[in-house]
């Protein structure tokens, strides 16, 4: 390329042509996508919402019609012996928890520093930018504030100019002009119409009062809540505290064993999301956990024994003292033993339905494509069902369905921390990653039941989330 | 208001943003326009069906390049697809014989400002005009060139040499005019 051809370049890339953007918009305006669309398309994503927590509804009544299983041990031979660690113990179990402005030239200095811009170019001068944005500042200031209190009297240019300096209206005038005439090549000043000297007050007016609007309904824009609904799922791994009273309840021991300890088990949710300007959400939504656990009933029973070999096994227990297999390696035969053995006296897979409503506050820390999420809140569990068999303190067993009022509490709060990446696939969608700690401070069994359960949990978790 | 809270604005429908893109844009794609357009009228068309454009696929655009330059894109694709192609249609040979010749411009150019030089580039025949200014003005190649007018790269070649010498006739005559 040479010199000339560069030269045309150099011009004509930055080049602006006079338009009129009012006719423009105007013809353009009843033909391009509007806002509505939009939240037709956030109407549909709604439904999808809808139907995933009908979907998911669904699922969980289709699991309420299971029936716990129970196994029959009554008057088993094979005892087994009763252990310390039998009593008390801590268990793994997986769960499911789970400018141009219009054609005024104040307004566009103020907004874009043009004259700033000329100074940079080598245009005018430093004490002329100053000069053009001091009379025009002053002026956009005094006029707006005028009009923000009702007190506007149609003089934005001239006497308002008036108003700051001697004869500035002329001298205003003779610099913008000037401006104008020497730079027709630089393209904001192009859009310093000669025509807006011409324009009567009452017009300049006007046109300040609609750019006020404007600029308010921008503010407005920008701080409004946002909203967003989406979807997460994930795996989590839970332990559960579990414990009972041995010197109350010696004549039992449970054992208690997760079904689920080596499977994936998913969490599905619905979420409900509220942006806030300053980075901070709140979530909210659907969660559905579901626990299953093996639960293995064993009664207690003393006898006199002669010898290590009883079928029945003997146990370590405080009231008894004897042990049958002789740790000390010192066996004797001979001897008669008072043991205590245990016997196995049924097993049930019980499993428990939660619908989980977290309540989540979370601050987003960067702004780009890729940021971190922290969260922290509860969660308010809610067991809607609980299936299965459950050993009694009269030695029998009941179902659970039976015994529900004194055994689990209805609702539960759990403590929630997680934290996440969230990556944007697009201006409204985002895909977030994380992982999650839950604690339940509190058992999930009454006062009055011997048994007590607190669980906690991690997890990871995947979600996708949809701007409204 | 940013170009991103623009696009962003756009992107989501909403009409204040919209209009922000259309007065603080059209001037300078109206340029393009203008340059690719037989008339002002057409330019104008140009223009209104570009900017249509521009909103029914704002959504689509990724923030990888300059937003300025995918607008000057949409505007030259509606320009030249109302474009004859007829006008290529001329005789390529000789065409080694035209690119070997020296190639001087005088120096009556940088006396000319900025409008002139596109009253003059648009005095150029409309073959000669589109070449010159998607390789000259918008840097394309001429294999780019061949598929977004569909001509054969040659073509392009050729138009593109006839062009300069056309404007080189044309500013020797000012030159003298103004001497």
């Amino acid at each position: 390329m040479n010199n000339f051809e560069d030269h045309i370049k150099r011009k004509l890339k930055n080049h602006t042509s006079p338009v009129d953007t009012d006719a423009l918009w105007n013809s353009i305006s009843e033909d391009i996508p509007k806002e509505e669309e939009r939240k037709k398309r956030g109407i549909f994503f709604l439904f999808l919402f809808g139907l995933g927590i009908a979907g998911g509804m669904m699922f969980i009544y289709s699991n309420l019609s299971y029936q716990g299983e129970l196994a029959h041990y009554f008057h088993k031979k094979t005892d087994t012996p009763l252990l310390a660690e039998d009593i008390h113990y801590e268990n793994n179990m997986n769960s499911r928890h789970d400018d141009m402005m219009p054609p005024n030239f104040g307004y566009h200095v103020f907004d874009n520093n043009i004259a700033s811009k000329l100074v940079t170019s080598n245009r005018i001068e430093s004490t002329q930018a100053s000069f053009i944005n001091t009379v025009i500042f002053s002026t956009l200031s005094i006029e707006k504030d005028e009009i923000r209190e009702g007190n506007s009297t149609n003089t934005f240019t001239s006497k308002s100019i008036a108003h700051q300096i001697e004869e500035p209206t002329t001298i205003a005038k003779e610099i913008i002009a000037t401006v104008v005439q020497t730079n027709k090549s630089l393209m904001p000043v192009d859009l310093l119409d000669a025509e807006v000297f011409a324009m009567d007050d009452e017009t300049i007016e006007k046109i300040v009062i609609e750019e006020y609007k404007e600029e308010e309904e921008v503010e407005k824009e920008k701080k409004k809540v946002k909203m967003a609904i989406g979807f997460t799922t994930g795996y989590s791994s839970s332990k559960s505290s579990f414990s009972t009273d041995l010197n109350k309840y010696e004549y039992y021991a449970i054992k208690r064993s997760n079904l689920e300890e080596h499977k994936n088990t998913m969490t599905l949710s619905g979420d409900f999301v509220l942006f806030f300007h300053n980075n901070i959400r709140f979530r909210t939504g659907v969660e559905y956990t579901r626990i299953t656990e093996l639960f293995s009933y064993y009664k207690n029973k003393s006898s006199l024994s002669s010898s290590k070999n009883s079928p029945e096994e003997s146990v370590t227990n405080s009231s008894f003292n004897t042990n049958s297999s002789g740790e000390n390696g010192n066996d004797d035969d001979t001897l008669p033993l008072f043991t205590s053995t245990r016997q196995l006296e049924f097993q049930s897979t019980n499993q428990h339905h939660f619908i989980d409503i977290p309540l989540i506050v979370g601050y987003e820390v960067g702004k780009k494509k890729l940021s971190l999420l922290i969260e922290t809140g509860l969660s308010v569990k809610i067991r809607v069902a609980s299936k299965g068999y459950l050993f009694l303190l009269d030695g029998n067993y009941a179902n659970l369905n039976t015994i529900e009022p004194i055994f689990n509490r209805k609702i539960n709060v759990a403590s929630y921390t997680g934290l996440s990446l969230n990556y944007d696939l697009g201006k409204r969608t985002q895909l977030k990653l994380g992982g999650h700690f839950k604690y339940n401070p509190f058992s999930i069994t009454k006062k009055n039941y011997p048994v007590k359960q607190k669980y906690r949990s991690t997890g990871i978790h995947i979600g996708i989330l949809h701007q409204l | 208001l940013t170009e991103s809270e623009i696009i962003l604005g756009c992107q989501e429908g909403k009409a204040i943003y919209q209009k922000e893109l259309v007065v603080r844009y059209s001037p300078m794609l109206m340029t393009v326009c203008r340059r690719y357009a037989r008339d002002q009228e057409s330019a104008k068309d140009v223009l209104q069906e570009a900017m249509i454009k521009i909103f029914r696929y704002i959504h689509k655009y990724k923030p990888i390049g300059s937003f300025q330059a995918w607008m000057r894109r949409i505007c030259i694709n509606t320009a030249l697809q109302t474009f004859d192609k007829s006008c290529f249609k001329r005789e390529i040979s000789g065409l080694d014989e035209l690119i070997a010749q020296p190639f001087s411009m005088p120096d009556v150019y940088s006396y000319l400002g900025t409008e002139e030089l596109m009253v003059i580039i648009d005095k150029l025949p409309e073959g000669f005009k589109q070449v010159f200014n998607l390789v000259v003005i918008e840097g394309f190649s001429h294999r780019e060139v061949s598929e977004v007018v569909g001509i054969t790269e040659s073509t392009s070649r050729s138009q593109l040499v006839r062009a300069r010498n056309y404007l080189k006739k044309m500013l020797v005559k000012r030159d003298r005019i103004r001497v």
